[in-house]
């Protein structure tokens, strides 16, 4: 096999452009390139049109997003109604805990504007990671960070932590 | 009981005119056996001596038809001991089988299904065959032996008592050696059905085996007693041969004394010649019959020997009798009386202990507390699977244990754990309950299809039925207005989801290339009728290959096949064979390793230069290449100009030579090859995500309910076969089935053994709600539970532990108690199961 990422010649624009992104995502970057040259070999590229939902509050999802093109909006259902928590746009990665283990979504994603995703499912990317056992614990590492790096965000955000929000920080001393 | 019977009560009870029938066939046959004797020592004395043609002609004539009636008889024998024979067995299997049925659960917890397959599969053939065998062999062969002996001694007693005078060591020695075998047999039969046993043991835990990596420990398990088997066969056969090479011995002295005494009697005048020919044919037609006589022993050992073994096994008496003798199945209103229930069980155990309660008709009865408490073994009690050693349980006034099976099944539902769904349709399995009861009962009206497809929705299997329905390939004479229908709605979809949904979905369009489709079947542009167009034949057609050479294809597919297999093989090469990694390559995982070694092969080598062989392996590659799915390798543009001329042109070249080898694609036609709902897409859908596919389906089922096709494709769905054990179906969709079977046949009392528990929180909810809004009142329910939020609208809850009842009340009063319920709400104490 050839260890480098670039592909032999013969291989299409699209495969090399799936390789490129995945190679930007925190997440696989750590992967050694035969590993993402597998995933994304197994990723798929999905068109929503707007308005469809991505993934469904309560419903297990097991993908994970990268938006291509379009605007999604996150969506917390509650029983008063529709709360927009916030939109995801071109370049955002969305869902890659699901891609550790299924869990039911806490949330809807909604298609704003018709997108383009390369979705990666938890079945792919859990069965490539058996064939490389020696990532794992840099993915854990990574996931770790990005758990840190999201709370500290929080604390020292430019905006700051607002009272009600001080009671619900502590994700990271889980 | 069918256990209690001998193995003679089948000879006795076999058809006896067609026994007594042949036993005269055979007294003829006997007689037709000893002529030719006669007939040889006419011959001889007379006609040869006397040189006498007429008489040589008419002895062998008369020979001649005696041989001719003895073996035409024998035949016709053969054939009425085949038939006495596998009538016995089939009565056997048939008989033994329904006891089998009736056995206690218990029964079946200690003994395993293999015992009870080898039982009734191989072990009852030898008993069958016996049967068969029983008059006629016997009595055949013993008169053939005295009418040749009473023969030999109408010819010579001296010569006659000489030539027999081996048999008696024979008679003794023989029965000596046949009884050891028959020891070494009983062990061989044990061997077998330990073995048996193993293998299904295994076979069933097979996952754990895998999962615990034991192979080598279930090896070896298998290997001893394989070992053990075989020393038991090889002693087995040994003494059977024994048996066996003794009796030739003796077989063979006779002619040995009848040459040393009958020769030195010729010599001397005192003999004829004719009658030493006669005799010493009669001697060696003695071994016949004799050895005959040997193998039928040997069945009779055999066949007793099994047959008292099976016997013996399932020599247990039914649980409950099956079905009232004088009167109707009871009609119950589901008032149920538990009064000092009590089960123990071996080595003193109690599992029950002094349970008590009351459950008017209608009320529910939820059955909650940790695990092992005994909660389902109360519910088995109730419904007659575990017998309960003392106490009362009553049923409208009427002991549990004195009610048939067929009191219960008229009025009881019983949902368990894991329900077991039977191979066989939907539609059958739904109605299981129902059928049970209409065997008995044939007034009883089946469910009426808008009553099924009700059952369907309360249970939540709507969905799921009408999927199998529109996966479903029609046979080619459905009705034509159902077709039509499905055509108008196909129109209606394209017609209004084309544009909206053209990113989910791709339709069959004449003038493009289809992307989510294989070359193959751009090329084809239709369904295949005859197997050497269908896509895994295209390849070895020598007709298609001409075409794609004549129609500049063949070279272009080749170089896209080396460039598929060369970046497949490259980015996949060292995954394991495991369908997921292949999902998007048109390899499949089992060809890894032979294209591996092709693309190394083919790398960069000139096209001329590629084998034959290799070259069909890359445009077989080729011709499974979807543009749309292994995106590794774009579609060239070569391949795309040429296969949409292609298409044109396999469609005349077809049309003109073998129109009806292919379906053609038109959009107004109903494509009788593919399944109900592809007809309807007309296309292919562009994902596999879940929540396109979904929007796919939700915008058809607005059609298909404009033209009110719904209920038809439910009743199609229903002939979806759900497979060997409901193998095809998801472990929720299996506990929906068991509970809409057992909810069809309307029961008074209904029990729940965690009914629920293989489903998802949303199903879970939607069977509560049925139990306590449509369900309520009108069957009595006593629910073990597994969920304590689905029990607060019991009207009574028992919380149990170690085998007793030690809280009973309604939900509230349980919890202003803040007992052992709000215990284990609150989880105070620990969780439940």
């Amino acid at each position: 096999m050839d260890l480098s990422t670039e592909p032999k010649l013969a291989c299409s624009s699209e495969y090399r452009e799936q390789i490129d992104v995945l190679m930007r995502i925190p997440l696989f970057s750590v992967m050694p390139p035969e590993a993402i040259k597998v995933l994304a070999c197994l990723s798929a590229r999905e068109h929503f049109l707007a308005n469809d939902f991505l993934f469904v509050q309560d419903e297990v999802d097991e993908h994970a997003y990268y938006i291509m093109e379009g605007e999604a909006e996150l969506v917390l259902v509650t029983k008063k109604g529709e709360d927009k928590l916030r939109s995801y746009s071109q370049g955002d990665f969305i869902g890659g805990f699901s891609l550790l283990s299924a869990v039911k979504r806490l949330f809807t994603l909604r298609a704003k504007t018709d997108m383009h995703c390369l979705v990666v499912s938890t079945e792919c990317f859990q069965k490539t990671l058996a064939q490389f056992p020696e990532i794992a614990q840099d993915i854990l590492r990574e996931v770790a960070a990005s758990v840190y790096r999201w709370e500290y965000g929080r604390i020292y955000g430019h905006s700051g932590l607002c009272e009600e929000c001080k009671r619900g920080v502590g994700v990271t001393l889980l | 009981m069918i256990t209690k019977r001998p193995l003679l009560w089948w000879v006795k009870s076999s058809n006896l005119r067609l026994q007594i029938l042949l036993l005269l066939i055979i007294l003829v046959t006997v007689a037709a056996r000893v002529l030719p004797l006669e007939m040889q020592k006419r011959i001889v004395n007379q006609a040869i001596r006397l040189q006498k043609l007429d008489l040589l002609l008419m002895y062998c004539a008369a020979y001649i038809v005696a041989i001719l009636i003895a073996g035409g008889l024998k035949f016709v024998i053969n054939i009425m001991q085949t038939r006495i024979g596998q009538q016995a067995l089939a009565d056997m299997r048939k008989d033994l089988y329904a006891h089998i049925l009736t056995l206690p659960v218990t029964f079946f917890q200690k003994s395993s299904p293999g015992m009870v397959v080898s039982s009734l599969v191989t072990e009852l053939a030898t008993a069958g065959e016996f049967v068969g065998q029983a008059i006629a062999v016997p009595i055949g062969n013993t008169l053939t032996l005295l009418a040749f002996a009473g023969y030999m001694f109408y010819l010579d007693p001296l010569l006659a008592v000489l030539s027999i005078s081996t048999y008696p060591f024979a008679v003794f020695l023989v029965p000596i050696l046949q009884r050891k075998s028959n020891v070494a047999n009983k062990a061989r039969v044990d061997g077998t059905r330990k073995m048996s046993s193993l293998i299904d043991e295994v076979i069933s835990g097979i996952h754990e085996v895998h999962g615990n990596g034991s192979y080598r420990i279930e090896e070896r398990r298998f290997g001893l007693l394989v070992d053990e088997l075989f020393k038991i066969r090889v002693v087995w056969i040994a003494y059977r041969g024994a048996a066996k090479v003794l009796n030739n011995f003796f077989q063979n002295l006779g002619p040995f004394i009848l040459f040393l005494v009958g020769g030195y009697l010729a010599i001397h005048g005192l003999f004829d010649l004719g009658a030493l020919v006669a005799f010493l044919s009669a001697y060696e037609k003695l071994y016949d019959p004799s050895k005959e006589l040997m193998d039928f022993y040997q069945v009779y050992q055999d066949a007793h020997v099994g047959y008292a073994r099976i016997m013996e096994y399932f020599d247990l008496e039914p649980g409950y009798a099956i079905e009232p003798t004088s009167r109707a199945p009871i009609a119950l209103s589901g008032n149920i009386v538990a009064s000092k229930v009590a089960l123990s069980v071996d080595g003193g155990i109690q599992l029950l202990k002094q349970i008590d309660f009351e459950l008017q008709s209608g009320e529910r009865l939820a059955l909650v507390g940790y695990s092992g408490s005994g909660k389902s073994t109360l519910a088995r009690c109730i419904s007659q699977l575990y017998p309960y050693s003392s106490g009362s349980i009553r049923l409208d006034g009427n002991e549990v244990s004195e009610l048939t099976k067929m009191d219960l099944a008229y009025n009881m539902g019983v949902v368990s754990q894991s329900p077991f769904i039977f191979d066989g349709t939907m539609r059958a399995n739904l109605l299981y309950a129902h059928e049970a009861i209409r065997e008995h009962d044939g007034s009883r009206p089946d469910p009426t299809p808008s009553e099924i497809s009700g059952m369907l929705r309360q249970v939540g299997l709507f969905a799921d039925v009408l999927q199998f329905g529109l996966t479903t390939v029609l046979h080619a004479h459905e009705e034509d207005e159902f077709v039509e229908k499905i055509i108008r709605v196909r129109h209606n979809f394209q017609e209004h989801f084309g544009k909206a949904l053209a990113g989910y979905f791709e339709f069959f369009d004449e003038e493009k290339f289809l992307q989510y489709s294989t070359t193959a079947a751009n090329i084809l542009f239709g369904s295949p009728n005859v197997s050497e167009f269908y896509a895994d034949r295209l390849v070895t057609n020598p007709g298609f290959q001409e075409f794609l050479a004549e129609a500049q294809l063949k070279k272009p597919l080749i170089e896209l096949g080396r460039d598929l297999a060369v970046s497949a093989v490259d980015v996949l090469g060292n995954m394991p064979p495991d369908e997921v990694f292949f999902r998007r390559s048109p390899l499949r995982p089992e060809e890894l390793d032979l294209y591996r070694e092709l693309a190394a092969r083919v790398e960069g080598v000139r096209l001329r230069g590629i084998d034959p062989e290799d070259s069909l392996r890359l445009l077989d590659l080729a011709l499974r290449y979807v543009p749309g799915r292994h995106k590794m390798i774009d579609l060239p543009s070569v391949v795309e100009r040429l296969v949409l001329d292609a298409r044109d042109a396999f469609r005349e070249k077809i049309e003109r030579e073998r129109p009806e080898a292919v379906s053609f694609y038109h959009v107004s036609e109903y494509i009788h090859s593919l399944p109900i709902l592809d007809n309807i897409l007309f296309g292919k859908a562009k994902t596999d995500h879940p929540r396109a596919q979904e929007r796919i389906h939700q915008s058809i089922m607005q059609f298909l309910e404009e033209e009110d096709l719904i209920d038809r494709i439910i009743e199609i769905g229903l002939h979806f076969n759900v497979g060997s054990k409901g193998e095809r179906l998801s472990g929720g969709q299996k506990q929906k089935l068991a509970i809409a079977r057992v909810l069809l046949k309307y029961p008074r009392i209904l029990i729940l053994d965690e009914a629920t528990s293989a489903l998802d929180n949303a199903s879970q909810e939607q069977i509560q709600k049925l139990l306590d809004t449509d369900w309520k009142g009108k069957s009595t329910i006593i629910s073990v539970a597994h969920r304590l939020d689905t029990i607060r609208e019991y009207d009574r809850i028992a919380v149990m532990r170690a085998g007793k009842i030690v809280e009973m009340g309604t939900y509230d009063e349980l919890m202003a108690k803040e007992g052992l319920l709000y215990g284990l709400i609150h989880g105070t104490k620990a969780g439940m199961q």
